[in-house]
């Protein structure tokens, strides 16, 4: 059923948990590429000794062009699926499949893995002001728990999409409008082995999240049909 | 006290003379030569003759001409800067198409280097070479 699926995992600076993700990946019999965006640590070397492919970034371009490269990578080799994981280990590799199942049955091109148990007040807000923006289907925007099918994929590595930053919401917001199918399953997530989000580490990153994503969503507001 | 018009001439001069000298060494490629020397003839023009932006407020009712100077060049200014960031953006996303294709060549030579370093061992004929090749791709990657 998951034949030609590609786990996807974008990591800066996370050699003490990558292994151990990577090795859970493996575990369920999935191919895993490692996508190092510049590191100063060990992350590359913890991945490949752990059975990951690793391709590394000769300087930091952020947590989307690591997923792009992961997809780029996923087309030269003939995945037709790809499944993106954070590194931080809090997706946890278990609910791949249920994330994979809509895409294999073609019910959808874009499966989001959401949590809402786990939802902070902050995300929950600016998830629910996203929603009133434009309308998308999925009431945790900001996941980086995806299923990508055949399609998506194809869509994503155009080179226009090399500048869309804020990846959670700006690739929606792309693939949304071009009218690609986004479905959601739920699934549990664990806590963060390291690190902490990046995006919600304060108020102050709260509003200028915001306001960014704000911005994108007024510019690219849906128009027409779909696919 | 000078006349005003040895003023705006030097100035105007200076400047128009400046930019000349850097599209001459190569130093302004070639668009943004041709907007350069287009502001350097403008200002040396307007430096010389600076009685030509009274003449010009004047058809265009502009009750004090020096105001109509300053907003064209607020005007300008704002335009190449506009021009300035979608440059900016354009070459942004060149960059990073270039530093994505690096990372998967460089994937792609490693494994190669493996593969072949693995043929090598299979005929036996140098034992070391696998862990060589391990080390430097371990080495490689550190350095990054």
């Amino acid at each position: 059923m998951f034949e030609a699926v590609l786990t996807v995992i974008p990591a800066y600076n996370e050699a003490r948990v990558i292994a151990l993700v990577v090795r859970q990946i493996r575990a369920l019999g999935l191919p895993c590429l490692v996508v190092d965006d510049a590191s100063t640590d060990d992350t590359a070397r913890c991945a490949a000794r752990a059975g990951a492919w690793v391709v590394r970034h000769p300087f930091r371009l952020g947590a989307w062009l690591a997923i792009q490269t992961g997809l780029h990578y996923a087309r030269l080799e003939g995945f037709r699926t790809v499944v993106t994981l954070d590194a931080d280990g809090q997706h946890l590799p278990a609910h791949v499949p249920d994330l994979l199942g809509p895409v294999c049955r073609r019910e959808a091109d874009v499966v989001v893995g959401t949590c809402l148990r786990r939802l902070s007040f902050q995300r929950r807000l600016t998830c629910c002001f996203w929603r009133w923006l434009t309308g998308l289907p999925v009431r945790d925007l900001t996941s980086g728990f995806r299923a990508y099918g055949p399609r998506a994929l194809e869509f994503l590595t155009a080179e226009d999409h090399t500048l869309l930053d804020y990846q959670d919401l700006g690739v929606l917001l792309a693939l949304w409008r071009a009218g690609f199918r986004i479905s959601e399953v739920q699934v549990e997530m664990a806590h963060r082995l390291a690190g902490r989000s990046r995006v919600f580490s304060s108020w102050w990153e709260v509003f200028r999240y915001l306001l960014h994503t704000g911005l994108l969503g007024l510019a690219k507001q849906r128009r027409g049909g779909s696919r | 006290m000078i006349s005003y018009t040895v003023t705006t001439t030097v100035i105007g001069v200076g400047i128009g003379l400046s930019i000349l000298l850097l599209i001459r060494h190569d130093r302004l490629r070639s668009p943004y030569a041709l907007w350069w020397m287009a502001v350097a003839v403008a200002v040396i023009f307007l430096g010389l003759f600076p009685q030509l932006v009274d003449r010009l407020g004047f058809w265009l009712g502009i009750h004090y001409p020096p105001v109509l100077i300053l907003v064209l060049a607020l005007g300008l200014l704002l335009l190449k800067i506009l021009t300035m960031d979608l440059e900016r953006t354009h070459q942004e996303q060149k960059l990073r198409l270039l530093a994505q294709k690096v990372g998967l060549l460089e994937a792609e030579l490693r494994r190669l280097r493996q593969a072949q370093v693995k043929d090598g061992h299979q005929d036996g004929d140098d034992d070391g070479a696998e862990q060589e090749a391990e080390e430097e791709d371990g080495g490689r990657l550190q350095h990054g």
